[in-house]
């Protein structure tokens, strides 16, 4: 094999092996991970008082109005309906909706830079004309130029069909159009100030299928409220009352700022009105508070609360979840009209009976303490620790710059592995952060070290330069097993032969023995041209009458 | 060269029977569905998508069938006593392995879009969603391929069946890691290569 041709073959086997390694490693951590997960969301842990009206109160039949929040698998059940993994910047910029007689297609055109409403009557096989264009001057039947360009707009379809809201992040503007009723109508809301960056408005959520908030709660018993009794030993089956919505905010929009920040947009006039909440900050798996920014979570969901009163819709308030970036910690909050918190987020034990304010830190300390979450972690430790230390150091050093939904299906750099939750760990300072990463690493280590000195010492048993065996020690190091798979497909697969000089193994399409450079002209141990002792008698010779000719004729 | 790769393809026919018949049934899976009416797109999709696994262990069998048994029936030594290169043989073959593949997807696409665009909604974003499926489909079948190639090349019994099939799943299993986005055709692409040329090596290195 040429120099070339085998450097090819380590380099490429290598890679293939280190592909599967991989994905082999992602199944193994994605088990482990929602192993805690199921454990969350088998018991219904995490439930909320989301409000509790005080007139009623005194009434005996009367029990707050809860929802119930919990983790789901980070994996979606159908990879072909589910976009998996969607990012945030997915913002929408089309609506298709299937309406009693037909369909209605609201899209963005990039080329004209205008939004197309069209109906399409019974199917969507045969799609007419665009019934209007809008854009941010107005909404035509044809295309115009006083229309105007949207640059980077995304849409939001509020309730019925026909009410559409529109934020184009250039321009820095709210639209309204609505298409239903008396013809299309059109309004324009001021330009937003630089302090405001909304990245979402309407629907606040990313990651649905991490967040699952019921509705309609199963068998499960109701949060304690603080006072002592209540409803303590009881099950009841209980629903949000009917005329409860979860889908709208009534006279507002709610709307996401890049900080987290929840504001109230009027729907009507398109201004700010004021803070609605703010996303909360989970705990991750060391019990260290995150960030509750939207690209610093995994998954988030943001449900505005309304009641139907005399005809009409009132805002009460919303409830805001959000999942750590490794998909574990969760934490609720829920706030008042005003955006307030309104201090009911209250974390209620099944085992106990017991409230704590500090809810999310007892959900991650009970996972640990809990049988199937303990075993969970320590799978997913022991699984992390046959990652190559390579990709561990790349993962402490990227580990904040992965938004935490494409590092869930990283493969090799993996923000969400020990090291990198450990990385982001805010209260922790860099010296610490080190050490600590140090110490995670040690396992890796040890196995890169045992496997980089089980090649090193292979490879020169095979015939290896020092050098090469040097370049394997330490790809030992950085890439652990699956340096070993490598070596174990690439090493030479010659049948080894005995060196008739030193008796070690020698490779048959070498020159020279590689450990005592003999050629392979040599014939075989000969005796010395010389004698240490004098030469003996004949008859004394101990060797017999063959070496004593041969000494004689020497 | 034409004569090598027809020589694999009659030598390899009973697979060709077998990529004939998958597509076949694929267009019908996809013609039922459009034909009952169905308003929705993903449904096609999932016609579209659905046959790449099978596709997908089909062509790693042929690639280890290829070169399991021209190792097991000299045939390499024959051909090369009969004015060819080991180059011109290995690459005949990876052409017979990737005609199927690129027939397979071409029809299926083809099929597919005459459907999309009569029975059911289509737009642009669709379209692209249609065609990245397709590429990764194609993508994950030469994957698949390349690493029967790679596999086969062994006297060994078990491990080119079982083993390759296994590597086969976890290679798939990327598809529901990553979806169908360019990051998983970039690493299909990748192991293609890789696993080409680890069995390109294997072949070339060897004594016949």
């Amino acid at each position: 094999m040429t120099r070339t041709g085998n450097g090819l073959k380590i380099f490429t086997a290598g890679f293939l092996v280190l592909l599967l390694w991989a994905i082999l490693l992602f199944w193994a951590d994605w088990l482990c991970r929602n192993g805690i997960a199921s454990a969350n969301s088998r018991r219904d842990e995490v439930s909320v008082v989301l409000l509790e009206d005080v007139d009623r109160k005194k009434d005996p039949n009367f029990f707050p109005c809860s929802l119930l929040v919990s983790l789901g698998s980070d994996l979606p059940a159908n990879v072909l309906r589910e976009p998996a993994w969607t990012p945030l910047a997915d913002a929408p910029r089309s609506v298709i909706e299937k309406i009693a007689t037909g369909w209605i297609v609201f899209q963005y055109d990039a080329e004209s830079g205008l939004f197309e409403c069209q109906y399409c009557k019974g199917n969507l096989r045969r799609q007419k004309g665009a019934a209007y264009y809008l854009g941010p001057g107005g909404i035509s039947s044809e295309k115009k130029e006083s229309l105007g360009r949207f640059r980077d707009p995304f849409v939001y379809q509020d309730g019925q069909w026909g009410k559409f809201f529109i934020y184009d992040r250039q321009l820095r503007q709210f639209f309204r159009f609505n298409l239903w009723g008396m013809g299309p109508r059109f309004s324009a809301g001021p330009v937003l100030g630089d302090s405001i960056e909304p990245i979402q408005f309407g629907s606040l959520q990313k990651g649905r299928e991490i967040v699952v908030i019921a509705k309609e709660a199963r068998r499960w018993r109701p949060p304690k409220t603080g006072q002592t009794g209540g409803y303590a030993g009881q099950w009841r089956l209980e629903t949000v009352p009917s005329n409860f919505r979860l889908d709208t905010a009534g006279p507002w929009l709610l709307m996401l700022e890049a900080d987290g920040q929840i504001l109230r947009l009027n729907k009507e006039s398109l201004c700010i009105e004021g803070p609605a909440g703010r996303l909360p900050a989970p705990v991750d798996l060391f019990g260290s508070r995150t960030e509750g920014r939207p690209n610093k979570l995994s998954a988030y969901r943001v449900y505005p609360v309304c009641r139907e009163e005399n005809g009409r819709l009132v805002y009460y308030g919303c409830c805001a979840a959000s999942a750590a970036p490794e998909g574990v910690g969760l934490a609720v909050e829920c706030f008042d009209a005003q955006g307030q918190l309104t201090g009911r987020n209250l974390f209620h034990s099944a085992a106990e009976d017991s409230v704590s304010e500090n809810y999310e830190v007892e959900l991650m300390s009970r996972l640990f303490e809990r049988g199937d979450g303990a075993l969970a972690i320590t799978a997913r430790f022991f699984a992390d620790s046959l990652q190559p230390a390579v990709f561990h150091g790349l993962s402490f050093l990227c580990a904040e710059a992965i938004e935490p939904r494409a590092g869930m299906r990283a493969l090799f750099i993996r923000p969400h592995s020990f090291i990198g939750i450990l990385r982001r760990c805010r209260q922790m300072s860099l010296p610490s952060q080190l050490f600590s990463t140090f110490l995670m690493l040690l396992p890796s280590l040890f196995v890169g070290l045992w496997v980089g000195l089980c090649l090193r010492r292979k490879f020169l048993s095979f015939g290896g330069s020092s050098r090469a065996a040097r370049g394997w020690f330490a790809a030992g190091i950085l890439f652990g097993i699956p340096a070993w798979i490598t070596f174990n497909l690439v090493r030479p697969k010659e049948k080894m032969v005995t060196c008739l000089n030193c008796g070690s193994l020698r490779r048959p399409d070498q020159m020279s023995c590689h450990v005592c450079r003999t050629g392979w002209d040599f014939k075989g141990l000969e005796s010395p041209d010389w004698c240490l002792v004098e030469p003996l008698e004949e008859s004394e010779s101990p060797v017999g009458p063959a070496m004593s000719e041969r000494q004689t004729e020497l | 060269m034409w004569t090598l790769i027809r020589r694999e393809i009659e030598d390899m026919w009973v697979f060709y029977l077998v990529f004939l018949l998958l597509w076949v049934a694929a267009v019908l899976l996809l013609a039922s569905a459009a034909f009952r009416g169905t308003e929705e797109a993903l449904r096609l999709k999932e016609g579209v998508v659905y046959p790449y696994p099978f596709l997908c262990v089909v062509l790693a069998v042929l690639g280890v069938s290829q070169m399991y048994f021209d190792r097991m029936r000299r045939l390499s030594a024959f051909l090369l006593s009969r004015g060819t290169v080991r180059r011109q043989v290995f690459a005949a073959r990876v052409a017979a392995g990737l005609i199927p593949n690129l027939f397979f997807t071409a029809g299926l696409g083809a099929v597919s879009m005459v459907l999309f665009r009569n029975f059911a909604f289509y737009n642009a974003a669709f379209r692209n969603d249609l065609i990245s499926s397709l590429i990764s489909g194609f993508l994950a079948g030469t994957a698949c391929y390349g690493i029967g190639l790679a596999a086969g090349w062994t006297s060994s019994r078990v491990f080119p069946t079982l083993g390759t099939l296994g590597l086969v799943i976890i290679v798939l299993s990327l598809l529901v890691i990553k979806g169908f986005d360019i990051q998983v055709q970039i690493l299909f692409l990748t192991a293609t290569v890789s696993a080409v040329l680890v069995g390109w090596e294997s072949y070339r290195t060897s004594s016949l």
